[in-house]
């Protein structure tokens, strides 16, 4: 690693810094596994839309920032369809 | 003279400065990376029971930092992997035979044997400075002051830089390694690993401040305390674990850290360890199954050779290439794993922090089928099934479901406990 790498000096030190590799794809899976997580901990769908709006949730209010509230809505959706399919279904069934 | 030792975690035999001998049970744990949301209260628990005190002050013995922004002591992991690179340059791989991998680079123990013409060092390590351990999590997650004014708060605080990705909490505490880097590095032989629990400690009598140990540990889990001029560090909240606190009758009892968590992410134990060190089959011991039968937790920087007990669900979101480096080759069988949980698993993952006892064993009630969907493209059927964990004397101390009946407490109670 070159000596100029990091400046222990400095206060901004890694902030602002993007990593290379950050990408959509890595976006769209962190904001699913935050929805994925809470909805099977038993968050409803407007707690998740609310914790995603508020800055002091800095993970996710990062997403709904760089996206918007339609792309975390889908987000949502998307792991419902996986999670909560039984929101269309009643009670259980003998197995 | 080095013995040789056998590290199952990077798949081979591996030179040590003491002999093998093991413990009969080893603490361990189990952290789940995609629940943690950095509220430190894991780090306030510890800190205000036992690192309160004069001299203690820059002592964070459960420290969470955000990766990669951050770490405490700054920049650990990334100057010890750098060392390495540099004591063996462009070797530092796994390689796969099979099913199973093998680490080919060097251990900090088999680094350090290279290192002729400076003085002689069991141990690849380095001291931090007071600097690097002086401030935890300082501007990991935002700027607060301006480039040539460090230290300092500025007024414009919210316009400054921020991150534009973020990767993940990683939350941290001594892993009572099976080969402990502070253990082989101390002159005086001050550091033991206990019989009873693997648990590592420093007699605080033998001790006399030498720090071999503060630069040996490659996760900078010793600290030195200037008041006393000896070392410290985690002691895995042994009282607990012995069953001396009065809430559980004596039976072993989860640290301070994990009893404090909030995100639920982790699950604390024993294993039950054999002679030749290898872990006693202990089908339905929950950590035995997370780490060896599931495979959905891996060792932190596994490479670096001490074999730590703590384990982590690597977060699903995050880059491959720097979990690889971090968790090892086992990581992309056990984020597929974590994606699309199976039947046993999830209920397992209900065992998170809904008792404070340690559990040493589980058996699963099979219950009705509640729906079929399909999770991240594969078929995936939901049984709320019943888990039920047992304590060391076989009394069970919890029991739970995957699908968990969940209360809201009303309004008029908000405050009260
Ligand atoms: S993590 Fe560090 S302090 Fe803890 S046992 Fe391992 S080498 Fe020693
Ligand atoms: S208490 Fe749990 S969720 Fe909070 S920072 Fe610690 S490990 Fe993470």
């Amino acid at each position: 690693m070159p000596k100029d790498e990091y400046d222990p000096e400095d206060p901004l030190e890694w902030v602002g810094v993007e990593v290379p590799v950050e990408s959509d794809e890595n976006l769209h899976e962190m904001a699913l596994t935050f929805a994925e997580e809470f909805l099977r901990g038993g968050f409803s769908e407007d707690e998740l839309l609310a914790m995603f709006k508020n800055p002091f949730y800095v993970g996710p209010h990062l997403v709904w920032r760089k996206k918007n509230e339609a792309y975390v809505r889908a987000v949502i959706e998307e792991a419902k369809g996986m999670w909560m399919p039984m929101r269309t279904m009643s009670g259980g069934e003998e197995e | 003279m080095n013995q040789q030792v056998y590290n199952w975690q990077i798949g081979r035999k591996m030179s040590y400065p003491h002999a093998e001998a093991h413990p009969e049970w080893q603490f361990a744990f189990c952290f789940n990376l995609n629940r943690c949301i950095g509220c430190q209260t894991c780090t306030m628990a510890c800190k205000s029971t036992w690192t309160f005190s004069k001299g203690q002050e820059q002592m964070w013995w459960n420290n969470v930092e955000t990766k990669p922004y951050g770490g405490y002591p700054q920049f650990w992991d990334v100057k010890v992997l750098q060392l390495l690179e540099e004591a063996n340059p462009g070797a530092q791989k796994w390689a796969r035979k099979g099913e199973e991998f093998t680490f080919e680079g060097k251990t900090i123990f088999e680094a350090a044997e290279k290192r002729v013409g400076l003085e002689p060092e069991r141990v690849l390590g380095y001291l931090p400075t007071d600097e690097e351990w002086r401030f935890p999590n300082i501007y990991e997650d935002t700027a607060v002051s301006r480039k040539g004014k460090p230290m300092t708060f500025d007024p414009e605080g919210t316009k400054l830089p921020e991150h534009k990705t973020r990767f993940f909490y990683l939350a941290r505490i001594c892993n009572h390694c099976t080969y402990p880097g502070c253990l082989a590095a101390c002159p005086r032989n001050a550091i033991y690993k206990r019989h009873e629990d693997g648990i590592v400690l420093i007699d605080q009598e033998r001790c006399r401040g030498y720090r071999k140990c503060v630069a040996a540990c490659p996760y900078k889990k010793v600290m030195y305390r200037p008041t006393t001029h000896i070392s410290e560090k985690c002691i895995a909240c042994y009282p607990r674990i012995e069953g001396n606190d009065p809430a559980t009758k004596g039976m072993p009892i989860q640290t301070r850290c994990m009893t404090a968590c909030i995100g639920q992410i982790r699950l604390q134990g024993l294993v039950r360890i054999n002679k030749d060190g290898s872990w006693a089959e202990d089908r339905y011991n929950p950590l035995y199954y997370l780490i060896r039968v599931a495979k959905v937790a891996l060792p932190l920087y596994p490479q670096f050779g001490t074999e730590p007990n703590g384990y982590y669900i690597p977060p699903r979101w995050v880059p491959r290439g720097y979990l690889r480096q971090m968790f090892g080759p086992g990581l992309d069988e056990a984020l597929e794993k974590y994606r699309v949980p199976d039947r046993e698993l999830l209920a397992v993952l209900q065992l998170y922090q809904r008792t404070k006892e340690i559990i040493v064993r589980y058996e699963i009630k099979e219950g009705k089928k509640v729906y079929e969907t399909v999770i991240h493209g594969k078929p995936f059927t939901l049984y709320n099934d019943t888990i039920v964990g047992y304590n060391k004397e076989g009394k069970e101390i919890v029991r739970t479901q995957v699908e968990e009946p969940f209360y809201v407490r009303p309004d008029k109670h908000q405050n009260s406990i």
